[in-house]
């Protein structure tokens, strides 16, 4: 025995279980940059292996190095943060409301961001992406405060189902409303009408790279606040005893998720389904404790999502936003969860 | 001479505690007894759960205050409370799937910054916190195969993990049936005469009361109508005024406390 004083493992976890999730996670980590360049080689036409890190290493001026450094790659880039991102906001959200169903997407948090992003496009004439990541990081926040708001409102508080219901009341009608502006103005229609179901192409490398520090700061934060957000998992009344700022992290959290969604919005616009489904593979993969939750949340989200984008193309030839792809996958799985939840959705 | 009171650490002055303009808690004023046991006990809706949340700094009172170790609690965060005082609230529920283990190591939040890595002595927190409650062979097992009884000790356990020397339990007996009930009297009483915890539990079972505690509170309306030793407070006429019961007090021929026999 090599700790014989004790056999709590750092964390106070278990030691069997801890044991699995470090290997794990260490693999769930490598896996990202081999789906990263494999992503790169799939596309209108496809670039090989060698090209790829050639054009990665030493940039040669050619037309397919000018393609992956150009397209491809930022593509690649935004499909990670996004949905590195998206993933860890929807964690932290299950972890805090204790609802099996909370997310970004069907909560209102992306309707919201998306709804003022294209409301600064279309009347105000934003389009600097440093400006526009802050009307999604407001619109996150005022769709966040309104369904919890409507969520909470009435007998019993705010239990999943009253909050599940509230988001997707307020998401139809951001969505109808967002649609309803981008009809009206033809000009804004061509900008965003791609970025308005959710999408990873065309985004410039200097975009993702305005947007991105504001999304990994969020992740950083995320996973400095494991500790407590699973002590928040536990319950209201468990987070009082042991002398837990209920209020104070509640908002920390609230924060955090306006700005990983907010930030994931405003690069490639309302990607749904990504926050719900991938806390609950990650759930499956590591049991309920949200520390690791989180951690494998963020390397699952990019992969889910970067794989989602590419496989398509790939496979298919076919190049759909990847908003569409995401739905098409996660929407059985929401009727899975709903089904085999029903019980404690009350 | 003035009878001095027994040292205390927690006290409630003069407290008043309303919701929506009726009152729950009026005007009381009570000192915790230091390493005694002390049992809260009154009819529904005395307002003991509302005492000892307010004793656990968890309510506010509108009037008075509650103070710790001479310091009102209201200046106080969560923190530097629950590292005084620990609060095992009534029936407390956790998310089924999480280990013993897991549910015990939380105690140790208020002693443990956002960066600080988990130490040996909470560690040695966790392992004495299961020993006490004889948890220990259950450590790796999820809440959800736990008995009603198991439970109990295990979220016991998780409050004695925070290694505050002051322990308020709400009802810690309520649902367990009676071999159950008389294990977490025991386990209270040797937490107290052992470890010198000072613990303030919310009963129903008079008579068990007298037999485990070292006071006894007996609550009314909102006010405190008795307070001592078991052999003062157990009076047929004390229990009358305030359970609205008539009862005969006996002596337990085993223990020599005072037993409760209600009749009507």
């Amino acid at each position: 025995m090599r700790r014989p004083a004790s056999d709590i493992a750092p964390g106070g976890r278990s030691r069997s279980r801890n044991g699995m999730c470090g290997p794990a996670l260490v693999i769930a980590l490598a896996a990202v940059p081999l789906m990263a360049v494999w992503a790169m080689t799939v596309g209108a036409s496809p670039i090989a292996l060698d090209t790829i890190l050639a054009a990665l290493t030493g940039f040669d001026g050619s037309r397919a190095h000018i393609v992956v450094l150009d397209v491809r790659l930022p593509r690649v880039l935004a499909g990670l943060v996004v949905g590195a991102q998206l993933a860890v906001a929807g964690a932290i959200m299950q972890a805090v409301t204790g609802n099996p169903l909370a997310s970004p997407g069907l909560l209102g948090i992306n309707a919201g961001a998306a709804f003022a992003v294209v409301l600064a496009i279309a009347l105000a004439g934003v389009d600097a992406t440093a400006t526009l990541i802050w009307f999604a990081f407001a619109g996150a926040a005022g769709a966040a405060i309104c369904v919890y708001a409507v969520g909470s409102a009435g007998r019993g508080g705010a239990t999943p189902l009253k909050l599940a219901l509230a988001g997707a009341v307020l998401t139809a009608f951001l969505a109808s409303l967002t649609t309803a502006i981008l009809l009206r103005d033809q000009g804004t229609l061509d900008s965003v009408r791609l970025w308005s179901v959710g999408s990873l192409a065309g985004r410039p490398l200097s975009v993702v790279a305005a947007v991105a520090p504001y999304g990994l700061a969020g992740l950083a934060g995320a996973l400095l606040a494991a500790r407590p957000i699973m002590t928040l998992s536990l319950g209201s009344e468990l987070s009082r005893s042991v002398g837990q700022n209920l209020a104070g992290w509640r908002l920390a959290c609230a924060v955090l998720v306006v700005l990983l969604a907010g930030s994931a919005v405003a690069l490639a616009g309302p990607v749904g389904f990504v926050g719900l489904v991938v806390p609950h593979m990650a759930r499956l993969l590591v049991g309920p404790d949200y520390r690791w939750i989180i951690a494998f949340s963020a390397p699952l989200g990019a992969l889910l999502v970067v794989g989602a984008d590419a496989a398509l193309r790939g496979l298919a030839g076919i190049d759909l936003p990847v908003g569409i792809t995401m739905a098409a996958i996660g929407a059985p799985v929401f009727i899975a969860l709903a089904r085999r939840r029903a019980w404690d959705l009350r | 001479m003035i009878e001095r009171a027994p040292e205390s650490r927690l006290e409630a002055r003069s407290i008043s505690i309303g919701y929506s303009g009726r009152d729950i808690i009026r005007n009381l004023s009570f000192s915790v007894p230091t390493g005694q046991f002390t049992a809260l006990l009154g009819p529904n809706g005395s307002g003991k759960s509302t005492l000892l949340r307010a004793l656990a700094g968890l309510i506010t009172p509108a009037s008075g205050a509650v103070l710790i170790d001479g310091l009102p609690m209201a200046s106080m965060s969560r923190g530097q409370i629950a590292r005084r005082l620990s609060l095992m609230p009534q029936s407390p529920r956790a998310p089924e799937d999480i280990t013993v283990r897991d549910l015990v190591a939380q105690g140790r939040y208020p002693h443990r910054g956002l960066f600080t890595r988990w130490s040996l002595a909470d560690d040695a927190a966790c392992r004495r916190a299961l020993e006490l409650t004889e948890t220990l062979e259950l450590a790796d097992t999820p809440l959800c195969n736990l008995s009603g009884g198991q439970r109990q000790r295990a979220w016991t356990a998780m409050t004695l993990a925070q290694s505050s020397d002051i322990l308020l339990l709400d009802e810690p007996t309520t649902y367990l049936d009676i071999s159950h009930q008389l294990n977490v009297m025991a386990l209270l009483k040797r937490l107290v005469h052992e470890q010198g915890t000072t613990v303030v539990a919310v009963l129903h079972d008079v008579t068990q009361a007298a037999r485990f505690a070292d006071q006894m509170l007996l609550l009314k309306d909102g006010q405190l109508v008795a307070s001592g030793p078991p052999v003062q407070v157990m009076r047929a006429d004390l229990i009358a005024a305030v359970f609205a019961v008539e009862a005969t007090i006996i002596e337990d021929p085993v223990d020599h406390t005072p037993v409760c026999l209600a009749r009507r």
